[in-house]
């Protein structure tokens, strides 16, 4: 029979080093998706905040509140980003919500790639925020 | 076969490595909810500085500033924090939008974290558009 000693502690040492490298990527990991989509988050209010700015002035002295869409998209993707580039972070989308013409919706992506990509290289983030315009009154002001 | 002191030496050899792993875990979260503070203030900052007057600069630099320095002041690891607006009057005019960028370094050197990590520098940066229909001063 072939000796057997030492098995044990080879097989130890595999699978803790496993375990460890796993552990190290895990934190890794979790801490920059974390920190991402605090980014992410942050750049959908401002995009949806952007977006409804956009009032629409000739219905506004019709007596409706309501966005003036193109302009609102307009604003809401032109939203700067920081980091990535414009493959892997960008708005994704910029809509109205059904129903409120004086809302919208953003959605800010990024595919973020893994500091310590063990398992996987990239991972998506992705914040959808909506904002609603602010009249100021019932009523326009002559 | 020997084997006195032999749970001794592996416990001399592992902990360590553990001690630096737990130490390091911690650092890189400690680390991480400073730079979603930081991001966070200068987010604020940029929200905040588009609320003033429409083409009134200095003011609308000061509402981000107070806005950051009363966020971050919150965080005692974030040191040396620092906000940087446009310098463009242009962008503070209604309609327009202004961008800040925040810096500050974590201060590892003033916790037991010192042992691994030393200050490390982290940035943020944030746009917001001002209303179109935002007013002039009276």
């Amino acid at each position: 029979m072939r000796r057997q000693s030492g098995q044990t502690l080879i097989m130890f040492a595999i699978t803790m080093t496993f375990m460890f490298l796993s552990l190290v990527a895990l934190v890794g990991d979790a801490v920059t998706l974390m920190v991402r989509y605090n980014q992410v988050n942050s750049e959908a209010l401002l995009a949806a905040q952007a977006g409804a700015t956009a009032v629409d002035e000739d219905a506004f002295y019709q007596g409706q509140h309501r966005l003036d869409m193109n302009l609102a998209e307009s604003n809401c993707y032109g939203t700067k980003l920081l980091g990535g580039t414009r493959q892997t972070h960008w708005v994704e989308s910029c809509a109205p919500v059904a129903g409120a013409p004086d809302t919208i919706t953003a959605t800010v992506r990024w595919d973020v790639s893994l500091p310590i990509p063990l398992f996987f290289p990239q991972a998506t983030v992705r914040s959808t925020r909506t904002g609603r315009a602010v009249f100021g009154g019932q009523q326009a002001v002559p | 076969m020997r084997q006195d002191g032999q749970a001794l030496i592996e416990t001399a050899v592992t902990l360590p490595v553990l001690i630096a792993l737990f130490f390091g875990f911690l650092g890189a979260g400690v680390g991480a909810q400073a730079y979603v503070d930081l991001n966070t203030a200068v987010y604020l900052a940029a929200a905040s500085s588009v609320t003033s007057y429409s083409d009134e600069m200095a003011l609308s630099k000061q509402y981000a500033q107070d806005t950051f320095d009363a966020t971050v002041r919150h965080d005692s690891i974030i040191q040396r924090a620092q906000l940087t607006c446009s310098n463009n009057p242009a962008d503070y005019a209604a309609g327009a939008t202004v961008t800040c960028q925040g810096s500050a370094s974590i201060a590892f050197s003033q916790t037991p974290l010192s042992i691994i990590f030393g200050d490390v520098p982290i940035g943020a940066s944030a746009s917001a558009t001002r209303s179109p229909y935002r007013s002039r001063r009276p």
